[in-house]
C-alpha cells in the first residue's frame, strides 16, 4: 500500500533514508511476518474475531510486547489475562513498562530468569542469602563452680 | 562547548577503564556514521581481549570496596548522576541524534525513560532491605539479605544508546556489583559521556568501564572467569548464543532478543485514536524500536477503514535529519540496515 524505498531528502541525498511502509492481507506464512525487520514496515493481517487475534499472536515465535485497542473492558481484561506475551498495553501501543516495574518478553523474545530493571533487576544483580543464627546462653544463669565439662 | 560537542568532536573513540579514557592498541576501528548525511563522522576502537582483561581487571579491583559502601552513599552518588544527567539530557540527546538518527526530541524522551531507571536506583537502600524471622526455633533466628555478585557485564544495542544501558548498569551498581558496557559500535559517544558524569558524580574509578568493539570483545567478556553477570538486548539470533555460551561458562545471564509486537484492532475501538497510536509505534524511530509495533490486526468489519486511515497518515510523516525542527522520522542507522530493511 505503501513503498518508502525511493525516499529521498533533498540536501541529504546520500543519508539512510527510508520512507513509511504499508503491506495489507499478510498472512501468517509470509516471511515478512515471521521476521524481525526492525525498519518503519507495518503489516495488516486481517482476521474475523477475538479468538482468530488470540490465536495468530500465540503462534508467532516472539512474545516481546503486545496491545489490544477497544472500548470494551470485557476483551480487555480477557486479552490480559489470557494473552502469552510479557509486556501488554490496552490503548497503549507502546507498552514499555516503567522503571520500578520490569522489561521482558516471553518465549523467543528473551533467554534467562529474569526481566530487565525494576524488582526484577535487582534480583539479577544480587544473591540471595539466608542466615540462621543462634548464641549460647550468656552468663545471666550465673558463676558455675563446677570442673566445666561438655554438656 | 558542551558536553556532547567536546566527545563528538573526537576523531576516534576509545574506551573508558578505571576512570579515564583510554585508546586502543588493537589497531582494529570501526566507521561511526552520521545516518542523515551518509558521511563518516569519526571512528571508534575495537577493542582487544587483552584490553578486554585489563577493564575486568580494573572492575574486579574496585569490587570489595564498593560492595561494602553503605547502600545510602551508593544511592547518593546515583543521586547526583540523576542531576547530572538532568542537567546534561540536551547534550546527550544531541550525540544520539549525531550517531543514531532518531528525532532530538524522541533522544530526548529516550534520555528521559533512561533516567527513569536511575531514580529508581536511587531507592537501592529501602529495595535491599531483607526479611528476617524471629524464633524460627528455641534460640534461633534466621534473616536473609541480598548481596553483590561482583563484576556485571552489559552488551547493548544501536537502538538505545543511553536507555538500554540504563535498564543495566544503575540498578547493577546500586546493588554493590562493578559494570563493564560494551555498548553497540554504530552510537559509541553517549556511553563515554555516561562514563565521565558518574565519575563527576561521586563514583570511584574502575566501578563502571565502557569497552568499545566487536566480536572479540564480546567473546573475551563471555568467557573471562572474573565476570559474574551478564545482560544482553539485541537480536534472537545473538541473544541465544550468549546466554548458551554465558551459561556454558557459568554466568548469570539475561538476554533480551527481538519482536513482532501485535497491536490489535477491536471493531469497537475508537479507530482514529487506535490509528494515531498505530503511526506513531509503527514508524516512530523509524521501526527501530524493539517495542515497536510492526503487525496491526484488524478484526472483522474494521480492516478497510483502519488501512485507509493509516495511509492517509503515513503519507503525511515528514522524514528529515534528526536534528531538523519538525522532524518525525529520522533515517535508519546504517546503509547495510537500509538495504536489509
Amino acid at each position: 500500500m505503501l513503498d518508502g524505498r525511493d525516499l529521498k531528502v533533498s540536501g541529504h541525498e546520500k543519508g539512510f533514508y527510508i520512507g513509511p511502509c504499508l503491506f495489507d492481507h499478510v498472512r501468517p506464512e509470509m516471511e515478512i511476518y515471521r521476521e524481525e525487520i526492525f525498519g518503519p514496515v507495518l503489516s495488516v493481517v486481517r482476521v474475523a474475531n477475538f479468538e482468530e487475534a488470540l490465536g495468530l499472536i500465540h503462534g508467532h515465535a516472539f512474545a516481546n510486547g503486545v496491545a489490544l485497542f477497544t472500548r470494551d473492558g470485557d476483551s480487555a481484561r480477557e486479552f490480559a489475562s489470557r494473552i502469552q506475551v510479557g509486556m501488554v498495553g490496552i490503548n497503549v501501543p507502546i507498552p514499555v513498562p516503567m522503571a520500578f516495574h520490569s522489561f521482558g518478553g516471553w518465549k523467543d523474545s528473551l533467554f534467562g530468569d529474569h526481566h530487565i530493571h525494576g524488582p526484577e533487576g535487582v534480583r539479577f544483580y544480587t544473591r540471595y542469602k539466608a542466615v540462621t543464627q543462634r548464641w549460647p546462653k550468656g552468663i545471666r544463669s550465673g558463676a558455675e563452680f563446677v570442673m566445666p565439662t561438655m554438656k | 562547548m558542551n558536553a556532547s560537542e567536546n566527545f563528538l568532536a573526537q576523531s576516534l573513540i576509545g574506551n573508558w577503564i578505571d576512570g579515564a579514557l583510554v585508546g586502543s592498541a588493537s589497531g582494529r576501528v570501526a566507521a561511526v556514521f552520521n545516518p542523515a548525511t551518509g558521511a563518516v563522522a569519526r571512528e571508534v576502537v575495537l577493542s582487544s581481549a587483552g584490553e578486554v582483561s585489563r577493564a575486568v581487571e580494573s572492575a574486579a579491583k574496585a569490587f570489595p570496596a564498593w560492595a561494602a559502601t553503605p547502600p545510602i552513599k551508593r544511592a547518593r552518588v546515583l543521586f547526583a548522576f540523576k542531576d547530572w544527567m538532568e542537567r546534561n539530557t540536551d547534550a546527550l540527546a544531541m550525540a544520539i541524534t549525531a550517531e543514531h538518527g532518531k528525532t532530538f526530541d524522541d533522544a530526548k524522551g529516550e534520555v528521559q525513560r533512561g533516567l527513569e531507571v536511575v531514580e529508581f536506583a536511587c531507592g537501592i537502600p529501602h529495595l535491599l532491605k531483607g526479611e528476617y524471622t524471629e524464633q524460627v526455633g528455641s534460640g534461633i533466628d534466621a534473616w536473609s539479605m541480598r548481596q553483590a555478585v561482583g563484576v556485571c557485564v552489559g552488551i547493548t544495542p544501536f537502538n538505545f544508546p543511553v536507555m538500554v544501558p540504563c535498564w543495566m548498569y544503575p540498578v547493577a551498581i546500586a546493588c554493590g556489583n562493578t559494570f563493564i558496557l560494551k555498548p553497540s559500535e554504530r552510537d559509541p559517544t553517549p556511553s563515554l559521556m555516561v562514563a565521565k558524569g558518574l565519575k563527576e558524580s561521586g563514583l570511584p574509578d574502575g566501578v563502571f568501564n565502557v569497552i568499545q568493539g566487536d566480536k572479540e570483545a564480546v567473546d573475551a567478556l563471555l568467557a573471562h572467569p572474573r565476570v559474574a553477570a551478564v545482560s544482553f538486548v539485541g537480536s534472537t539470533p545473538i541473544a541465544k548464543i550468549i546466554h548458551e555460551t554465558a551459561n556454558k561458562n557459568g554466568k548469570r545471564v539475561q538476554a533480551l532478543g527481538g519482536a513482532k509486537n501485535h497491536l490489535v484492532v477491536m471493531p469497537d475501538a475508537d479507530l482514529d485514536q487506535a490509528v494515531d497510536a498505530l503511526i506513531g509505534a509503527a514508524y516512530g524511530s523509524a521501526g527501530e524500536r524493539c517495542m515497536a509495533i510492526s503487525v496491526a490486526v484488524a478484526v472483522g468489519a474494521v480492516a478497510d477503514a483502519l488501512v485507509q486511515k493509516v495511509v492517509q497518515k503515513a503519507k503525511a510523516i515528514r522524514v528529515a535529519p534528526g536534528d531538523a525542527k519538525g522532524a518525525e522520522m529520522g533515517p535508519v542507522v546504517s546503509a547495510a540496515h537500509l538495504e536489509k530493511i
